[in-house]
Order: structure tokens, then C-alpha cells, then sequence
């Protein structure tokens, strides 16, 4: 009783700071407004999209670059630590966003709070993902390599047909008038949320047997580790955060197609880590980052040459990348990841 | 030493801590090894011998549980252990090295270590998370058991280094030190001292002869280095073309016909 | 009865295209251990230069077996010289780096590939003419076989055929299949890995390109994001008949070509597209090292 009463205030404390974390960081972002009716926006969670510092554009990036940052750490967990190569994460995204956004506008009054609806979206997306990823997870485990990328490759386009096929959510369509709640601080919440689950599976007894997997699983049996086991967990973490990802981008967009969830995004979600360096949480960030401004950066250079070379540049910086910097910008030659400090 | 196998050569114990029985193992029509029939008493030190090729390391595959043998069985405790997967023997207290080092790389030193100490830790992914007192004081005791290894081989000095950046002979140690995390009962050395100089070699002996003698376990040991075998081993197994033709203590084995025969060929 | 050999003509002639752009995958694979996503973009690629070669050479050809040569060849050079410098410019300087960052790469090219075609051919689709008039020959019935099924049909065996003699009867291929084996030893015994390498993209690709100009005449729209989806089942056709297996890719898309145009037929369209991702994780799940593949033990 004792110890469970520790852990709910440990918990408790944890929160809050986080909270007051993301707090301060959306106030600063939106210009230090000082009124009582601006300040109670960004904590109740009303969608602002204030003027000041921060245009409507520069806001809605922000938010991208926060659900890119989920995506890739979530990712880091299979990619950067287990070793498990798998190339259908848009999938676990879009479970999350469907069935998050299915969710709020069939299953509760729309009268619903918006703190709670924010809640309940993150976590059914998160716990639907999550089941989905048990199961491909569970089944696909027993390959390796190339051929697990391969076959998560098909679960991740069978989900998209199979969610193209489902005329309640639009089918071919795309789902629309998706209640749109997902706010600045919410996304700063849950990625910060998702990195330090990240950081502390990494630290524990958890993180050094998957990274004892990666480096050799025939060793890590030999230390009574069960991969399967270990590997199925981390299938359940990252689909889980995946998820929840795809449900704060359901509710930011307010239009969900299939298009977005391609084996494309799968890929880009892929690069943002290997860009930043396998195995390293700052990399994944700065990988998620990255890609989310690089593209909307070449948008001044489509002002000026009038043609879209957005996505052409984009393509050759990601080659050009992995041509001479194979590492990733987090990764030293000798193999080694660097981490920024206040994840260390 | 070598005087006292000879009262051993059946177990002490009513049960053999590791038993062999008929031990078959083809690849398609390769035969790995062949009817192989031997048990190992607690607590003794035994050496497994034979030419390249012979079927050794194979034997440790099986035993570990990477190989299912194709007939005969493996038991070990006075049970059948085929066809059960390797981390479950591993808990069950069979630890090994092996022939081509298999460090975790990355990791350090101290982290390879406390890696073997992973299944013997409570807690769940809760206390990891919320880093629970329970969590932070299970993790400090694993963190000394693993220290206290590092010590024993040798290692302290080398506790925050990457596994690989480790020379040769110290990346071997380190193999035994996680292997002995497991707080095995059985200890598989896979030729400990390959790629050991003569001085290495020497304090590695006397190494392994003194956690066996402190640990109270049983180790089997595969060597080239026969010099090695002939001081430590209590018994000796000699493999041939995957079949067992000799076992017996050091001076046994050393003017067995067959043995010389195997090593040295036969002339017509 | 008349129904199922119209689906069978169908999904042969389809099958053969796959055939064709699983070939480059698998022979890639086979010296690389690389899946070359960009591959379905050379395909691409290779049908906009047929549909150049035919919009330069119609106004002086009649349509016929010349005009075909004509356009086949261009199409199969231009992809041919395009794979060569993907293989040189992007996957040459990483021979030695990991996987997935090779993957990575492959990704790059290929998105390049789409986008860069978007600016340079324009996004919008375009016809693509047939080479001969389109005739169309009455079997039974209802059972009809048209004169672009019967070229495809009959390009894609002479290929396929040249291919198999390349591959299994020339100094070359025995390199190529060294190199399958072991890049490292095929470099000790003297064979030059850089050039056997070359060569294997430029074939690869020659298919490719061969195969776009097919896939045009077939379904005559040409747009720069049509290398997709063919390039992927393509993919998931090498893996069925076991990635790497020059002969298994051919059965690979012949048997995905039918299914595909059965499961079209027979249920429904909308389940084309999936079924040959069901298939890719059916094969894997089951027998991942596909129809012809060899199973590799890994050494202890």
C-alpha cells in the first residue's frame, strides 16, 4: 500500500512537470499572452490559433514536426534499439487516427469535454495500434531482416486497402469533419510523454536487452532472454505511441485519406531515424524535425522558381545524407550515438 | 588431480547433472555427430577434445538448445531438455561462451554483464517507467553482482568501455563473466584460451580452475590447447568424426591408442 | 468455362509484364541482397520513353514490327543507361555501409524519380498509342485474344529467354551467380564485382524498360507515379517465387498475374490491390524463402 501511494506521487509529480513543461513552452510559443482568457486557452485546451509570433502556418508545422518527433522515437524503439527492421509504421498511424477519429464522432456526445475527448482519442488510437501491433508483432517475429521489413511492408498496405474499404470512415473519400482539438500543448505533451517512456525503456534492464538482441541474439538466449518476448513488447510500445500519434494527427488535420498512410510514410518515418542515427532517441528527434521543416523550407524556393522542386530536393538531401553521412547526424564514425544531455 | 578421476568416473550423485544418451545430429545427410552417450557429475571440471571438425562445438549447440538433436536425448537435472529453447536452459543454469566471441558490442562492459542478470530481476515495465525505489534498488544490486564479476575476471578497470574496443583476451574474460552472471550451474567454455598467448593462457587456467572450485559448478571446457586440458581437466571426453572414442582422466587419455590414433593419423 | 480462359489470357499477359520488372528485383537482389525500390520508377521511366520513341517515329512508320523494334529499343536503352547511373552515382559509394541505409538510398532515388518525372513529363497521364492497329482474334465465343495480349506475350518470352541463355550459359552469368554466393569471394577469385554488378542493373533495368513500354500498351496511360504499384508487386512476384531465383520470379508473377485478374473476375476489384500484399505476407509467414528459394541455415 506504502509503495503503491510512492508511485502514485512519483507519477503525479512526473505529470505535472511535464504539464508545466509543455505549458511554458506553448505560452512562449504564442507570444507571452497575459490575459487571463489567453492563458486559460492554452490550458484548456481550446484550439488556439493565435496572431503574434506565431502565424497560423508556423503553428500548424510545429504541430506536424511534434506528431513526426512521436512517430520517429516510436519507431527508434524497433528500428534503433531491437534491430527489427519493419517498414509498416504508417499502418499503426493510421489505426490510431481512424479509429481515434471513429471514436469521438460515433461513440460520444460531442458535447463531451474537450480535455476528456483529448484523452480518450489519444488512447484508443494508442490501445487500438497497439492491439494490431501484438498481433503482426506476434506473427511476424520469427523472421528477420529484410524479410520482417517486407512483411510488415504488406501488413502496413493491407491496413490502408482494408481501411479503404470501409465506408463508414469514408472509404475511398477520405473521412471528414473530424472534430479538430489537437492544440500546440497537447502535441508538446505527449511527444515529451513519448520520449521520456523511450528514454527510460533505453536506461532499464529492458533497453540493454534489446539492444543485446540487436547485437547478437544468439547470445542474448544464451542470458536467458527470450527475444520473442522482448521483441513482441517493443512491437506493442511502438505501435502504441504510433497511435497515438495518428490520433493527435486526426484531430489536427479534421480530413483523414488513405493517401497520407502509403508505404511512403512508412519510409519517411524510416529515414527520419536513420537520418538522425539508428539507435539514438536525440537522432530520432532531430530526424523528425528535420524532415518535417526540410520539405516546408524548399516552399521559399517554389515561391521563387515558380515550380514545385520540394519534393525533389527533398529526395536527393535524403540520398545525399545517407551517401556521405552514413552515420546519421547523430552518429559518429566508430559507431558510437550521441545523445543531447537532457536525455542522458 | 589427475589420480582422483579415477574414483569418479561414475557420478558421485545418484543423478548426473548433464547426460547424453545416444546423442544423434545430421544436417541432411552430414553427420555432426553420431550416438554420442556421456554424463557429467556436479561440481567437476571436464575437458572435451578432439580433431577439427570433430562434432565439439556442435555438442555445446545441442546442449544449449540451438540444435535439436535428430535422435537420442539430452538430460540435464535428470531431465529430458530436447527440443527446449535456449533461454529457458540458459535460466535453468547451463551458461557458455563461444568459439567466435559473441559480445554485445555496444553495450559496455559493465552493461554486457548485467545483461545475463536480466530474467533473475523482478519488476516489470511499471517500476522501469515511474523508476520506482523497487526498480532503482534491484537495478543498484545487479549493478553490484555485475561489478563483483568484473572483478573476479579482471575487468574493473575496463567497467565503462564499449565491449568492442576491448583487446582480444579481455573480450574472452568478458564472455566467461556474463556466462557466470547467469549463476549457471553448468559452465560451457567454448577454447577459452584460442588466441591467447602462453602468460594469458596460464592465468586463464588458473582462472577457471579457481571459479570452479569457489562457484561449485560444473564447467566443460572445449581446448586445442592440450597443455590446458591435461592440468585442470578432472575428465576427459575425446571426440572423432562426431562419435566419443575415449573418456577418462589425463594420463588415460594421453596413452589411449585410439586418441593418439585420431590426432596423429594412422599409417599403413 | 469461356469465361475462366478469358481471365487465364488476361492474367497471363499481365503476369508477364510483373515477370518482366521481377526479374530486375531478383537479379538485384541475388548479387546485392538489395531490394532496388527504385526499380518500379525505371519501369516508369522506360514507358515514357516509349511513348517519346512512338510520338518521334509514328509520323514515319507505319505501324508494325519495325515501329515496335523502334520504340522497344529506345525505351529498353534509356532505362538500360538509367540504371546504370542509379547503380553508379547512389548504391555504388555505399557497397559497404548497412542495409538499410542502401534502402534508404533506394527510397531517395526512387521518390526522385517520381517527383523529378512530375517536373520533367508533367503529372497530368498520357495516351499511349499501340504499335500495330489492335486487332482482335476471336477464340470461342466470347473468348477474345488482341493483337497488343499476343506482342506482350510473345516480347516478354523472347526476353525472358534471352535472359535465361545470359544468365546460364555465358561467362557473365557464372560470375553473376558467383557473385550471388559470395561478393567478397567473388572478388578474390578475380572476377571484377564492380562490372558483373553493372551489368546486372543494366540488365535488370533493360527489362524494366521493356516491361513499361508492354504495361503501356496494355493499360495506355502513362503518368510519372505508375512505376508504383506494378513495381511493388513485381516485388512481392520475387519473393513468391523465392527473391533471388531467376526462374521462380517467372513463375512468382505468373501466378500473381492470374490470381490478381481471377480475384478481379471473380470477386471483386477492389481486393486486387490487396491481394498481392496478402500474398506477400501469406509466402512469408509460411515459407519465406518462397516457391524456389533455398532455405539458409545460420550457422552457429
Amino acid at each position: 500500500m506504502q509503495k503503491i501511494k510512492h508511485y502514485l506521487n512519483q507519477t503525479v509529480v512526473k505529470i505535472f512537470l511535464l504539464l508545466f513543461v509543455s505549458f511554458l513552452i506553448s505560452w512562449v510559443l504564442s507570444g507571452f499572452p497575459f490575459s487571463d482568457q489567453a492563458l486559460s486557452q492554452i490550458l484548456f485546451l481550446k484550439p488556439f490559433r493565435t496572431s503574434g509570433l506565431l502565424s497560423p502556418y508556423v503553428y500548424s508545422i510545429l504541430i506536424l514536426l511534434g506528431i513526426n518527433v512521436m512517430l520517429s522515437v516510436s519507431l527508434a524503439l524497433l528500428n534503433g534499439f531491437c534491430g527489427l527492421f519493419t517498414m509498416g509504421h504508417a499502418g499503426f498511424m493510421a489505426i490510431g487516427a481512424y479509429s481515434s477519429a471513429s471514436f469521438i464522432m460515433f461513440a460520444i456526445p460531442s458535447s463531451t469535454p474537450l480535455l476528456l475527448k483529448l484523452i480518450a482519442a489519444v488512447l484508443i488510437g494508442g490501445s487500438m495500434s497497439a492491439i494490431v501491433g501484438f498481433v503482426i508483432g506476434y506473427s511476424s517475429l520469427r523472421l528477420a531482416g529484410d524479410y520482417l521489413g517486407m512483411v510488415t511492408l504488406g501488413f502496413g498496405e493491407i491496413i490502408r486497402i482494408a481501411i479503404l474499404n470501409i465506408d463508414a470512415v469514408g472509404g475511398a473519400r477520405g473521412m471528414i469533419d473530424i472534430p479538430q482539438f489537437t492544440n500546440l500543448f497537447s502535441v508538446m505533451f505527449v511527444s515529451a510523454l513519448i520520449v521520456l517512456i523511450v528514454k527510460r525503456i533505453r536506461e532499464s534492464r529492458f533497453g540493454r536487452t534489446m539492444f543485446a538482441i540487436k547485437e547478437n541474439e544468439i547470445a542474448a538466449q544464451m542470458m536467458g532472454i527470450n527475444p520473442t518476448k522482448i521483441k513482441v513488447q517493443a512491437f506493442v510500445f511502438s505501435s502504441f505511441m504510433a497511435g497515438m500519434a495518428g490520433a493527435l494527427f486526426a484531430h489536427s488535420e479534421g480530413y483523414l485519406s488513405t493517401q497520407t498512410f502509403t508505404f511512403v510514410k512508412s519510409f519517411e518515418i524510416i529515414a527520419m531515424n536513420v537520418i538522425g542515427g539508428l539507435g539514438s532517441i536525440s537522432g530520432a528527434i532531430v530526424g523528425g524535425a528535420l524532415l518535417t521543416v526540410l520539405p516546408e523550407g524548399f516552399r521559399v524556393l517554389q515561391d521563387f522558381t515558380g515550380i514545385d522542386l520540394r519534393m525533389i530536393i527533398y529526395a536527393l538531401t535524403i540520398t545525399l545524407i545517407m551517401i556521405f553521412l552514413p552515420q546519421g547526424l547523430m552518429g559518429s564514425k566508430n559507431g558510437n550515438v550521441k545523445e543531447f544531455k537532457w536525455l542522458k | 588431480m589427475a589420480q582422483m578421476t579415477s574414483t569418479i568416473t561414475t557420478t558421485t550423485s545418484n543423478q548426473p547433472l548433464l547426460k547424453l544418451d545416444n546423442m544423434s545430429l545430421y544436417f541432411g545427410g552430414v553427420r555432426a555427430n553420431h550416438q554420442v552417450t556421456f554424463s557429467m557429475g556436479e561440481g567437476l571440471l571436464y575437458g572435451l577434445i578432439g580433431p577439427n571438425g570433430a562434432g565439439k562445438s556442435t555438442i555445446f549447440n545441442v546442449i544449449t538448445g540451438l540444435y535439436t538433436p535428430t535422435s537420442g536425448d539430452v538430460f540435464f537435472q535428470g531431465e529430458s531438455i530436447k527440443g527446449r529453447p535456449s533461454y529457458e536452459l540458459a535460466k535453468r543454469g547451463i551458461g557458455r561462451t563461444f568459439q567466435n566471441i559473441r559480445l554485445f558490442k555496444e553495450l559496455t562492459v559493465l552493461e554486457n554483464v548485467m545483461t545475463s542478470f536480466f530474467h533473475q530481476t523482478p519488476g516489470g515495465y511499471g517500476s522501469a517507467l515511474f523508476r520506482t525505489d523497487f526498480y532503482s534498488a534491484n537495478e543498484k544490486i545487479v549493478r553490484e553482482k555485475s561489478l563483483e564479476l568484473l572483478e573476479l575476471m579482471g575487468l574493473i578497470d575496463n567497467a565503462e568501455e564499449k565491449a568492442q574496443s576491448l583487446p582480444y583476451g579481455k573480450q574472452r574474460k568478458l564472455e566467461m563473466a556474463r556466462a557466470l552472471g547467469l549463476n549457471p550451474t553448468l559452465l560451457l567454455l567454448d577454447e577459452p584460451a584460442a588466441g591467447l598467448n602462453p602468460s594469458e593462457t596460464k592465468e586463464l587456467t588458473n582462472l577457471i580452475a579457481k571459479i570452479q572450485k569457489t562457484k561449485k559448478i560444473s564447467v566443460l571446457l572445449i581446448e586445442h590447447d592440450m597443455k590446458l586440458v591435461m592440468e585442470i581437466c578432472e575428465k576427459i571426453f575425446v571426440l572423432d568424426y562426431g562419435t566419443l572414442i575415449a573418456e577418462g582422466g589425463a594420463a588415460e587419455i594421453q596413452s589411449n591408442p585410439r586418441v593418439i590414433e585420431a590426432y596423429l593419423g594412422v599409417e599403413d | 468455362m469461356e469465361e475462366f480462359i478469358q481471365h487465364t489470357i488476361n492474367g497471363l499477359s499481365l503476369g508477364s509484364i510483373y515477370a518482366l520488372v521481377a526479374l530486375g528485383y531478383t537479379m538485384v537482389f541475388g548479387v546485392l541482397q538489395l531490394i532496388n525500390f527504385a526499380h518500379g520508377d525505371i519501369f516508369m521511366v522506360g514507358s515514357f520513353f516509349g511513348l517519346y520513341a512512338m510520338r518521334f517515329f509514328a509520323p514515319h512508320f507505319q505501324p508494325g514490327p519495325v515501329l515496335a523494334i523502334l520504340v522497344m529499343g529506345c525505351a529498353m536503352t534509356a532505362s538500360a543507361v538509367l540504371g546504370v547511373l542509379i547503380e553508379h552515382l547512389g548504391y555504388k559509394p555505399m557497397r559497404r555501409a548497412p542495409r538499410i541505409n542502401i534502402l534508404i538510398t533506394a527510397i531517395g532515388i526512387s521518390l526522385f524519380l517520381e517527383y523529378g518525372g512530375q517536373l520533367v513529363f508533367g503529372a497530368s497521364p498520357q495516351f499511349f498509342p499501340p504499335f500495330f492497329e489492335k486487332t482482335q482474334f476471336h477464340i470461342f465465343d466470347s473468348v477474345t485474344i488482341d493483337s497488343n495480349q499476343i506482342s506482350i506475350f510473345l516480347i516478354a518470352c523472347l526476353l525472358m529467354t534471352a535472359l535465361q541463355f545470359l544468365v546460364f550459359k555465358t561467362q557473365f552469368g557464372r560470375s553473376m551467380r558467383a557473385l550471388s554466393h559470395s561478393l567478397d569471394t567473388a572478388n578474390l577469385i578475380g572476377i571484377n564485382v564492380n562490372q558483373v554488378i553493372r551489368i546486372t542493373f543494366m540488365l535488370g533495368s533493360t527489362l524494366a524498360g521493356a516491361a513499361g513500354v508492354l504495361y503501356a500498351l496494355a493499360y495506355p496511360k502513362v503518368e510519372p507515379l505508375m512505376g508504383v504499384l506494378p513495381g511493388l508487386k513485381a516485388f512481392v512476384a520475387a519473393v513468391l517465387g523465392g527473391i533471388g531465383n531467376i526462374t521462380g520470379a517467372v513463375i512468382g508473377a505468373l501466378i500473381l498475374g492470374l490470381s490478381e485478374t481471377y480475384v478481379a473476375g471473380y470477386i471483386s476489384s477492389t481486393y486486387r490491390d490487396a491481394l498481392a500484399f496478402i500474398i506477400l505476407i501469406i509466402v512469408l509467414l509460411v515459407r519465406p524463402s518462397g516457391l524456389l528459394g533455398k532455405k539458409r541455415i545460420e550457422k552457429v
